[in-house]
């Protein structure tokens, strides 16, 4: 069992002024995977892209109350959270497991309005994705790296157009681990996805706003920082070609073209990564220490 | 108050010690044209002024640009060009048909079901050592995934099955929301009895 981070996201249509449950992506769900109930599970974070102004519920009778809940105002075409945010400090509410969270969007009368929960797992039960904290970062980080993709979303609220993330630029270092700090878009939607062996098979994901860069760029890094625990993703580009970007986004669809910043890390220094011993070593000679100036 | 970053010139006959129309100089005259030209550029009630006389941010500076508004990501000379990428509207709807275009074309990302990293990174190197190169085609790849999920099916059924809670566990679980440890919400959830503890919290048993 191990870590896992899951961005799970889903779509209203038409929902005017009345609050009406959103439809999960195509093969995700808003019910809590199922986890060790001694074993954390934590809404690390919560945004929504709504076309028009609207407001964003989350209830369960788990969570604070199933009247109202948390519910957060969301202003028109602006992909940020308005609660839970990662910059500075920040506070997660804890989720339980097989809890099927009522998750409820208001926005538009003839539009299609999305929004997304970071969910993070201590523990889960049959999935172990790859993840380090900053400390690590710090202590392992090599070189920066930018990945550049170009998405084209789907126009019917479900996460679309996955391309692996060497499918413009193939840059990346054979056999080397990276650590994913978070990323940008140069256009507005609901959420970047990136999914991939190395994390579990799930989708990780930051939101889809190009106009907050501050935030976006590093969102792992501040995620983790903010509550203090390994949130950062880690993939190894043995496994580039199956490990895809995708977005989702409203009724408008779109071409997004994505930034992930990413660090080259020290070779074979986060556990349950591709050895890559089949050809060629590790990094291709990179160095054996690594780390931040002091 | 006198600017005293104003400098001298050189005049005919050498370096000048003030500009003229200074009060420093020994020809200063107050009523002279060029002393009324050297004050008005100079001499000003202390705060009246936000940047000298001239200067392109002083709000009496013909063609200065304090009227116009910046909004994040807009040219305010030309506000008609689109935020944050300054393309004009013709642009701006070329992109978007080619987009909805690309959009209608675009599929859906296929659903993956969740792995551990460990094992299946180990599987997939060692596909990679009997063929003897890194990077696995599509096909190798899925193989590889296909034969993770025959070979953990089992051990997935059981671990799910092993997860999945009874209702005295769901009744734990909610307890525990309201701020109890686990063995505190287990002798409450004994106590109270597991099925009036969910009917009681509005929980339907899963």
């Amino acid at each position: 069992m191990g870590r896992a981070l899951e961005v799970v996201a889903g779509f209203a249509t038409n929902p005017g002024a009345t609050f009406t449950a959103l439809t999960a992506s195509t093969g995700q769900s808003f019910t809590v995977r199922g986890t060790d109930i001694n074993k954390p599970t934590w809404l690390l974070s919560e945004w929504a892209f709504n076309a028009s102004v609207g407001e964003l519920r989350i209830r369960s009778p788990r969570l604070h109350d199933f009247f109202s809940g948390i519910r957060n105002r969301i202003t028109a075409a602006f992909s940020m959270p308005p609660n839970f945010t990662p910059v500075n400090d920040s506070y997660a509410q804890r989720l339980y497991a097989q809890d099927n969270l009522t998750v409820e969007l208001t926005g538009g009368g003839a539009e299609i309005d999305t929004a997304a929960l970071l969910i993070g797992y201590e523990d889960l039960g049959g999935v172990a994705g790859r993840f380090i904290d900053v400390p690590t970062l710090l202590k392992i980080g090599l070189n920066v790296v930018t990945v550049e993709v170009t998405v084209t979303a789907v126009a019917t609220g479900n996460f679309g157009g996955a391309v692996a993330v060497n499918s413009s630029i193939d840059n990346l270092i054979a056999n080397t681990d990276y650590a994913v700090l978070g990323g940008t878009t140069d256009t507005r939607g609901d959420a970047v996805g990136i999914t991939g062996v190395d994390f579990g098979n799930l989708r990780v994901g930051f939101p889809a706003e190009p106009s907050v860069r501050n935030l976006t760029a590093n969102w792992f890094v501040q995620l983790s920082d903010a509550f203090s625990s390994a949130w950062i993703p880690v993939f190894n580009s043995a496994n580039k070609t199956q490990t895809t970007v995708d977005v989702q986004t409203n009724g408008a669809g779109g071409t997004f073209i994505i930034n992930l910043n990413c660090v080259q890390l020290l070779p074979g220094s986060v556990p349950g990564g591709a050895t890559g011993a089949a050809v060629q070593a590790g990094g291709g000679g990179a160095p054996t220490s690594a780390g931040q100036p002091h | 108050m006198a600017n005293s970053l104003a400098r001298p010139v050189a005049g005919p006959h050498g370096e000048e010690d003030f500009p003229k129309g200074h009060p420093g100089r020994n020809d200063y005259d107050p009523e002279s044209q060029e002393a009324k030209d050297w004050a008005s550029q100079n001499v000003h009630p202390l705060g009246e002024r936000d940047f000298p006389v001239g200067h392109t941010a002083a709000a009496d500076t013909p063609g200065n640009l304090n009227h116009l508004t910046w909004a994040p990501g807009v040219d305010p000379l030309n506000p008609h060009r689109e935020a944050h990428t300054g393309r004009t509207p013709a642009q701006v709807e070329g992109l978007r048909k080619l987009s909805e275009a690309a959009s209608r074309q675009a599929q859906e990302s296929p659903v993956t079901y969740p792995v551990d990293a460990a094992v299946l990174n180990a599987m997939l190197d060692t596909r990679r050592k009997d063929l003897g190169r890194d990077l696995l085609t599509p096909e190798e790849y899925q193989s590889v995934v296909r034969d993770y999920h025959v070979q953990r099916s089992s051990d997935v059924e059981k671990a799910t099955e092993e997860l999945k809670l009874t209702v005295r566990d769901q009744a734990i679980s909610y307890v525990m929301s309201r701020g109890y440890s686990l063995e505190v919400a287990s002798i409450i959830t004994d106590r109270e009895g597991p099925e009036r503890v969910l009917q009681q919290a509005g929980i339907k048993p899963r």
